[in-house]
């Protein structure tokens, strides 16, 4: 298509003429940005609602809060991110000067996913942008409201040239897969993410991956059951369950089991009312086809809450399952629906195996008062990232590095994690041209005593 | 499938967490200082009889890098192993917030014949450290240190953990077919290629350490004689056969006049009036290669050296003089014991010569006045940089080593090994307690609430008065 050449073009000539380096520039369009996050706010809510319906409050602090916190952030810290890492020397180089400079990659691509549209776009081209590269922003599809939104905001506030953004589905990302870029993160599904890194390999370009996966959550005996629920429940439930960290499934000793449904019941109706279908911080399902494959879930399950469903309006209750069996097909595949299987095990060795016969998840997370139980816990499984005694909160810290492992993904972001992510390290070492008796040990003809 | 037996077991062993105390790895990687010092006299054989190594090159550029990168891995071990803890928002304040430091798993290195210890044992120390388990492919080509490392290496370290997979492209392509969970290949653009490629199915993490032409400016003002010696050095050892070599001289007709009798003098008090009979130059480490770069020697004119002797595989140490890009010797990466001078008008020709061509491992810049050096620096993009020397930047192991866009993706060396074979996983621990400070984030949702997690979670530039 010779639309995706021309803009690959533009973009690339725009950055060989070195236009974004400077940070001055990088600051002022990353400036820009958070004014168009702040005056479109309400045409971003609206987008938001419109896409998932998620309610302001929820679109705020998910992903507009985080996207401006981000942007402070990036513009107090960049001038020092970038600056060169001087590097200790040895006795042959300490007359040298030796350090690491950050250097842009060049025209990078920010592949979005549609569940946090808006942050899951703009997190990463903060970090593009910082990192002085040009960037090819492809919002996805599905999210419809927001990608539109993104095509006819991001040109009225970034440089056009730079930063544009291009919107379509399968066939135009396919052919933007076929260009060569210095970097592509692309946030969305594993299935996907094989395509993305083949397409990626015949160029040898690197990839940040953010993937899925069942983030499993582990609650031991020990621990005070209503708090953990309760977090559970926020985490677990949140946009409808289509959170890449949302907990995918429970592990927990049969003896609570009960308890778990209870106080999670109980947590949802203070959460969402005696009637969640009209509560209006409850999302919906995304669109018809995610809605058959979650209902599709529950076939043959032992509801113990929830299981209402709604095409209509894409309505599913928030749902739990008990007693679940590690071969059904809700165990197979990431959720991402408001559907909670419990899995019972006898011991906490049990849930341990259980999770390392898995594939590696984005997120793992454990309740308990036993810290040792914890520690353990962590330090025998593999996983993205960890939060305990709690959900999601981890990926809120930016100072952390976001990124998955094995088939949850590769690569990290969030905050300064963004900017080296995006960023090329060089190894400089500059040397003088005088001092040339020092070098007449390296030379031939050579001898036992010049080693 | 003949290697999925051995990928398993590779794998179960990992599993069994038997290499996660740092103990252990410090047996493995004090194993590794063993070898090169029981098989040091092996490792002298093997190198010379695959590339014709000098003792000199092989002690310096196989064993005392390898032991310098083993010590400063010994050194630090612990500290790069502790938990890093992270700064944390006001609402995360009484909470534990970290990352750990993971091994990936089993992970396949593959090495090629040019320093055929260094390059395998190098990433190998960083792959231990970090506490994974490790295949090492070492290279066919270079068939008698082939033989060495699979004959003699297995029994230095944990055969659970550790194995020498041997073979050629076929092996090779099955060995890829399996599920790794890091890949670390040095090698060309092409069988980089074919490598991502393959690890894509497996959505395996790479590092590529490839090559390409290495560019060289020499400015007008300049030191020739200690240029000429600098460059030589870097562009003849191991017979040209290095990924950082200088591949080629960038510089005005005038400086190519004056360079051409330095070298011819470098090449002479380095090798002696006849470079074949000189122990410390090289040969071309196979058949093929060698008349590759035979043909290579049609470019520009000869104006140092090309004599060449098939029978040894001894290309002698060659300058090209008048070289066209579009000749030969300018559409390849060399490899071999070849300088060709490309002559250029000025350093701002030379610039957009070099950001005209495919980013390479290295650049190199040499003249006396600094801001020379550093306009090449600044205005052009390669893995790494060195001003006024040749290859001297890799033998630091606080700089990071590796290419960008065709010449690579990833680095190792020091700590960037430990740091490229390590999984940062991002732990936050919270505690039960103090639940009503979380009320504010759960439904039903109020504008009230709203302002507490932003007061307490938000980040703001040092300038704005939050009084307002």
């Amino acid at each position: 298509m010779e639309r995706t050449q021309q803009i690959m073009g533009r973009a690339r000539a725009t950055f060989n003429s070195g236009r974004s380096r400077p940070l001055e520039f990088r600051i002022q369009q990353l400036k820009a940005l958070e004014r168009m996050v702040q005056e479109k706010e309400k045409e971003i809510l609206a987008a938001l609602k419109a896409d998932l319906n998620k309610c302001g409050h929820n679109a705020y602090s998910q992903e507009i809060l985080g996207v401006l916190g981000e942007l402070a952030l990036t513009m107090e810290q960049l001038p020092s991110w970038a600056a060169p890492q001087p590097v200790k020397k040895n006795l042959l180089t300490m007359r040298d000067e030796a350090y690491i400079g950050y250097e842009p990659l060049g025209v990078v691509l920010v592949i979005g996913a549609w569940n946090y549209p808006f942050v899951l776009v703009m997190q990463p081209l903060i970090g593009a942008i910082a990192a002085g590269n040009a960037v090819v922003v492809k919002p996805s599809e599905v999210s419809e409201n927001t990608a539109q939104l993104l095509a006819e905001l991001l040109p009225q506030y970034l440089d056009k040239d730079l930063y544009p953004v291009v919107t379509g589905g399968v066939p135009e990302t396919t052919e933007l897969l076929t260009q060569r870029f210095d970097h592509i993160l692309y946030t969305g599904n594993t299935a996907v993410g094989r395509i993305v890194m083949s397409a990626a390999a015949k160029h040898l370009t690197p990839v940040t991956l953010e993937l899925g996966g069942k983030s499993p959550c582990y609650i031991d005996k020990d621990c005070d059951l209503a708090v953990a629920c309760r977090r559970i429940t926020w985490g677990k439930y949140m946009n409808c369950g289509q959170t890449c960290i949302a907990p995918d499934y429970i592990l927990c000793d049969p003896s609570i089991q009960g308890k778990v449904v209870e106080n999670i019941k109980a947590t949802l109706k203070e959460f969402y009312g005696e009637d969640v279908k009209s509560s209006p911080d409850y999302e919906r399902i995304v669109n018809k086809r995610h809605f058959r494959r979650v209902k599709s879930l529950l076939e043959g399950q032992k509801i113990a809450h929830g299981g209402e469903t709604d095409e209509a309006s894409c309505f599913i209750a928030p749902t739990i399952l008990t007693d679940v069996s590690p071969e059904s097909k809700v165990m197979e595949e990431e959720i991402f629906g408001p559907v909670l299987p419990i899995v019972t095990v006898q011991s906490l060795d049990e849930a341990i195996e259980f999770i390392n016969h898995r594939e590696k998840p984005l997120a793992l997370y454990v309740f308990s008062n036993n810290k040792q139980l914890i520690k353990r816990v962590i330090s025998e499984t593999s996983s993205g990232g960890v939060t305990g005694n709690d959900v999601i909160m981890h990926f809120f810290l930016s100072t952390l590095p976001f990124g998955g492992v094995g088939h949850s993904g590769m690569g990290a972001y969030h905050g300064k994690h963004s900017f080296e992510t995006f960023s090329h390290r060089r190894a400089c070492l500059i040397k003088d041209l005088k001092m040339e008796s020092t070098n007449k040990m390296r030379y031939p003809p050579s001898s036992q005593k010049k080693v | 499938n003949p290697f999925a037996g051995l990928v398993s077991h590779l794998r179960a062993s990992w599993l069994s967490g038997k290499m996660q105390s740092m103990e252990y790895r410090v047996t493995q990687l004090e194993a590794l200082e063993h070898f090169l010092d029981d098989k040091k006299q092996e490792i002298l054989d093997a190198t010379a009889s695959d590339l014709g190594k000098a003792p000199f090159e092989t002690e310096l550029s196989e064993i005392f890098l390898c032991k310098n990168e083993l010590h400063e891995t010994l050194n630090n071990l612990s500290r790069w192993m502790k938990d890093e803890h992270v700064d944390r928002t006001l609402a995360l304040q009484l909470d534990s917030a970290f990352i750990r430091k993971e091994p990936y798993g089993v992970v396949l290195i593959i090495a090629p014949w040019n320093y055929p210890i260094q390059l395998f044992l190098v990433p190998l120390i960083g792959a231990i450290a970090a506490g994974n388990c490790v295949i090492v492919k070492p290279s066919e080509v270079s068939k008698k240190t082939e033989r060495l490392v699979a004959e003699v290496l297995p029994g230095y370290l944990d055969k659970d953990c550790f194995a020498v997979v041997t073979g050629g492209m076929q092996d090779t392509t099955r060995l890829l077919e399996n599920k790794f969970d890091y890949i670390f290949f040095t090698g060309s653009p092409p069988v980089g290629r074919i490598v991502m490629t393959a690890a894509a199915k497996h959505l395996t993490p790479v590092t590529l350490e490839l090559g390409g032409k290495n560019p060289c400016y020499v400015s007008d003002t300049c030191d020739v004689t200690n240029v000429a010696r600098r460059v030589a050095w870097g562009r003849f050892f191991n017979a040209g056969q290095t990924c950082i070599a200088p591949d080629y001289l960038l510089c005005t007709v005038e400086m190519q006049e004056k360079l051409l009798p330095a070298l011819r003098k470098a090449i002479d008090d380095f090798y002696g009036p006849n470079p074949q009979e000189s122990p410390d130059f090289g040969r071309i480490v196979s058949d093929k290669q060698f008349r590759r770069l035979q043909a290579l020697l049609g470019s520009g004119r000869v104006a140092i050296g090309g004599q060449t002797d098939e029978a040894e595989r001894y290309i002698a140490p060659t300058v090209l003089a008048d070289v066209l890009p579009s000749d030969p010797a300018m559409q390849e990466e060399i490899f071999g014991p070849i300088l060709p001078i490309v002559v250029i008008a000025n350093m701002d020709e030379a610039i957009d010569f070099i950001n005209s061509r495919e980013r390479p491992l290295t650049i190199y810049a040499f003249s006396s006045n600094n801001k020379v050096v550093n306009q090449v620096l600044e205005r052009t993009s390669s893995g790494g940089f060195c001003g006024n020397d040749t290859l001297m930047h890799v033998t630091l192991t606080s700089l990071p080593f590796g290419g960008i866009g065709n010449s690579g993706l990833g680095m190792y060396h020091g700590k960037f090994s430990f740091d490229t074979f390590s999984h940062r996983r991002g732990c936050l621990k919270r505690g039960m307690g103090r639940e009503p400070l979380n009320a504010p984030r759960y439904p039903p949702y109020s504008q009230q609430n709203f302002r507490v997690i932003r007061a307490t979670s938000r980040v703001t530039r040092k300038n704005d008065c939050t009084l307002l």
